[in-house]
């Protein structure tokens, strides 16, 4: 589903991307973690083509990536089968909840209204918010509106969904509920790449965890491995941080 | 010296009592008059040598003389040298000033020193024979008659041929007579001298039937100034009687047999007042003018704006995210608009326009100037708006699948929109006054109809100024209202 080989992006003298490979199964939910700066979020921006990288290539939902300039229509039929969740929302503030849930259909798609609308609905009452259809993103606590831009992303049909710490701007109690409609997703076998530090969530659900260190993946393995018996030290010191120690 | 400080002293302590600028005149050795050297000869225009000159400035320098003093021209705006002189800027106003009795009620007068009589001019090609031919409509539409606004001339084509011709007032004289030669008039009425004058310059233009309503030329004086004014007379009547005055009309091709009236009228100066008093429903009438003229001060506002944003927000979507070459051109459109006055560009497009064919009439010539104008003001609004749209709302609405040109119309424009409605609003206000601008192209506006009552009743100031208040604040009120619903409205989505 996704493969990434050798991917190298520099900022200046400041290698972010320095020879990422990463493989991720269709149905897989792939969980990246890591320092601050280690380079997740370029990682996932690349993947979707919001940013661009000096070298290597990334196979991504039937869409080869190269360094260099693109074709937008190609990256934007590229996003239309890849959907991507961001930290900060990003719901669009002028649309109610199930508008910004029929966004992707209508617009990117050109789906009748009543379509999109009714599928919306659907989507909506899945992430729990049936009953807020008609709600503006400012109504809506920072847990609603993460579920919204799930619901948001899952409109598309996606075969992947990128997640950009989809829960570091919640508070626990919310950030809960946001995991919950993740695990579901994950559950039914929807193909994921989740950057985040909530560790219940990556042992409970990842198949493979990857640890980013300075542009470079440090380790990866099955949570139960790379939580319980890191051989890295930079993962024994990521974890010994994130445990609060 | 001493007996400079002396004198000046003396006045102060005098001034109170029997204040008379005429005392002031002896004591600066200047008699200052106001003019407006824009309205153009034969009455006071700029010489070949580049000096003032004209019928009225030899006129000023000779009585100027014969108190024994040098004379001072003050410029001013036409209609409004009365105030000037009032605020005291001036000591007298002499500047082809018709008798009224309104007039002599607040700033009384001289004895006359010309007898005008008004001269109808139109196109030769027309064919116009009479005043009553004015009445024909042409192409449909009532014929246009350009006037100098305020003047005698304008009350006069108002009482003979009433609504049956369109009545435009303008502030100066040359610029009536082009738009008639151009077309965008039918005809104008001005003073014979105007006629005499300028008839050489516009040979396209013929005078039409005999002078009419002929009416006294006569120096404006401030209140209380009796004994300022008994010279002013004694100075004309002498004028007068030695030839001076024929001497100076001949020069400028403007004595006429007239002229040889004044002296008998100067000597029951003023006249009796003739003026009825006013009616009672006179205030309503008033009332219904400055009414209507607010009307058009709402359609010009109410049809420019949504046209100036409409360009504005495609300039400014040009400049941002057009191709490259588009971006120089609508940088200078921009800054041309914004580095240039409204008053130009009205004046271009209304006068300058016909030249090249492109004829408009004045009201939607308004309405374009200001869109333009405005247009520059909205594309910079809508930039910054633009700019202000989170980045990741970009990335929101490109992650779905959008196509940019999807994402900027669904996403973008619509939240730019709502950032940019406070400075939007603003400038809808200030688009209402500047609609008053579009008076320079005999379009009236509020102001401009406020304008023009104060100067035939300059003793209602009070009354005509609450109208007008009221009359503005009964329009932005209810939009001030109205722009604070939008925001509420609208004003959601202000975080991203
Ligand atoms: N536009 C840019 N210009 C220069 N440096 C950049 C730019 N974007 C990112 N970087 C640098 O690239 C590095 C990786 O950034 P990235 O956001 O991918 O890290 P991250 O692992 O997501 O960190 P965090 O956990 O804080 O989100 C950082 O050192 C960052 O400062
Ligand atoms: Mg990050």
């Amino acid at each position: 589903m996704i493969e990434a080989r050798g991917i190298l992006k520099s900022h200046g003298a400041l290698k972010v991307l320095d020879g990422i490979s990463l493989s991720v199964a269709k149905g897989e939910t792939a969980v990246l973690l890591g320092p601050s700066g280690g380079g997740k979020s370029t990682l996932l921006r690349c993947l979707n083509g919001l940013e661009t990288f000096d070298a290597g290539q990334i196979d991504v939902a039937g869409h080869r990536l190269l360094p260099g300039r693109r074709d937008e229509a190609e990256l934007t039929a590229l996003r239309r089968r890849l959907g991507m969740v961001f930290q900060q929302f990003y719901l669009f503030p002028h649309m109610t909840a199930l508008q910004n849930v029929a966004s992707g259909p209508r617009y990117a798609l050109g789906r009748p209204r009543e379509e999109a609308e009714a599928e919306a609905q659907v989507l909506l009452a899945r992430v729990g918010l049936g009953t807020r259809a008609q709600a503006r993103p400012d109504q809506l606590s920072g847990g609603q509106q993460q579920r919204v831009a799930i619901a948001r992303a899952l409109a598309m049909k996606p075969e992947a969904i990128l997640f950009d710490e989809p829960t570091s701007a919640l508070d626990p109690r919310m950030a809960a509920e946001v995991t919950a409609v993740m695990a579901d997703l994950a559950r039914a076998g929807q193909t994921m790449v989740v950057v985040t530090h909530a560790m219940g969530f990556a042992r409970a659900v990842a198949r493979t965890v990857h640890v980013l260190h300075a542009g470079r993946i440090a380790e990866s393995g099955p949570p139960e491995q790379v939580f319980t018996a890191p051989r890295e030290d930079v993962t024994k010191a990521f974890l010994h941080e994130a445990s609060g120690g | 010296m001493r007996r400079g400080l002396l004198a000046l002293l003396l006045l102060l302590l005098v001034l109170p009592l029997g204040a008379d600028t005429l005392d002031e005149v002896g004591v600066r050795g200047v008699l200052r008059w106001a003019g407006d050297a824009s309205g153009g000869g034969p009455y006071i225009f700029d010489g070949p040598d580049g000096a003032l000159t004209g019928f009225e400035v030899e006129l000023a320098r000779e009585l100027a003389g014969r108190l024994g003093v040098k004379d001072a021209f003050v410029q001013g705006q036409w209609d409004k040298l009365p105030q000037l002189m009032d605020r005291g800027g001036a000591d007298i106003v002499l500047n082809g000033y018709e008798w009224s009795a309104e007039r002599e009620a607040s700033w009384p007068s001289s004895v006359p020193y010309y007898v005008y009589t008004l001269q109808l001019m139109a196109r030769k090609s027309d064919g116009l024979s009479s005043w009553e031919d004015l009445r024909r409509p042409r192409e449909g539409r009532r014929q246009r008659v350009g006037v100098l606004s305020g003047s005698a001339a304008e009350r006069c084509v108002r009482e003979r041929l009433g609504e049956s011709v369109e009545i435009l007032g303008y502030d100066g004289v040359t610029n009536v007579l082009r738009l008639v030669e151009q077309g965008q008039l039918d005809a104008t009425v001005q003073d014979l001298p105007i006629a005499v004058h300028y008839g050489p310059q516009f040979p396209a233009l013929v005078r039409v039937g005999d002078p009419v309503a002929p009416g006294w030329y006569v120096i404006f004086t401030r209140k209380g100034d009796e004994r300022l004014k008994a010279r002013i007379n004694e100075a004309l009547r002498g004028m007068f009687l030695d030839g001076t005055l024929r001497r100076i009309y001949a020069k400028y091709g403007i004595w006429s047999p007239e002229q040889e009236s004044l002296v008998a009228i100067g000597a029951h100066w003023p006249p009796a007042a003739a003026s009825a008093p006013r009616a009672p429903t006179e205030p309503l009438r008033w009332f219904a003018l400055l009414a209507k003229a607010a009307w058009t001060t709402l359609e010009l506002a109410v049809l420019s704006m949504p046209l100036a944003m409409l360009v504005g927000l495609l300039v400014a979507l040009g400049r941002l995210y057009g191709p490259r070459w588009l971006g120089i051109p609508l940088e200078v459109y921009v800054e041309f608009l914004r580095g240039t006055p409204l008053l130009l560009q009205l004046f271009v497009i209304y006068y300058l326009l016909p030249g090249i064919g492109i004829r408009i009439p004045a009201f939607w010539a308004g309405v374009l100037g200001l869109a333009i104008n405005y247009s520059a003001y909205e594309a910079e609004n809508y930039r910054a708006g633009l700019l202000a749209v989170p980045k990741g709302q970009w990335e929101a609405a490109l992650s779905l699948g959008m196509a940019p040109r999807v994402a900027l119309w669904r996403v973008v424009v619509p939240q730019a929109l709502r950032i940019v409605i406070p400075p939007v609003t603003n400038d809808f206000i200030a688009l209402f006054k500047d609609t008053s601008v579009c008076s320079v192209i005999a379009v009236v506006d509020l102001t401009g109809a406020y304008n023009r009552l104060y100067n035939d009743h300059p003793r209602e100031v009070l009354q005509l100024g609450l109208m007008a208040a009221f009359l503005y604040l009964a329009m932005s009120y209810p939009m001030s209202l109205l722009a604070r619903r939008l925001e509420r409205r609208l004003g959601h989505g202000r975080i991203a």
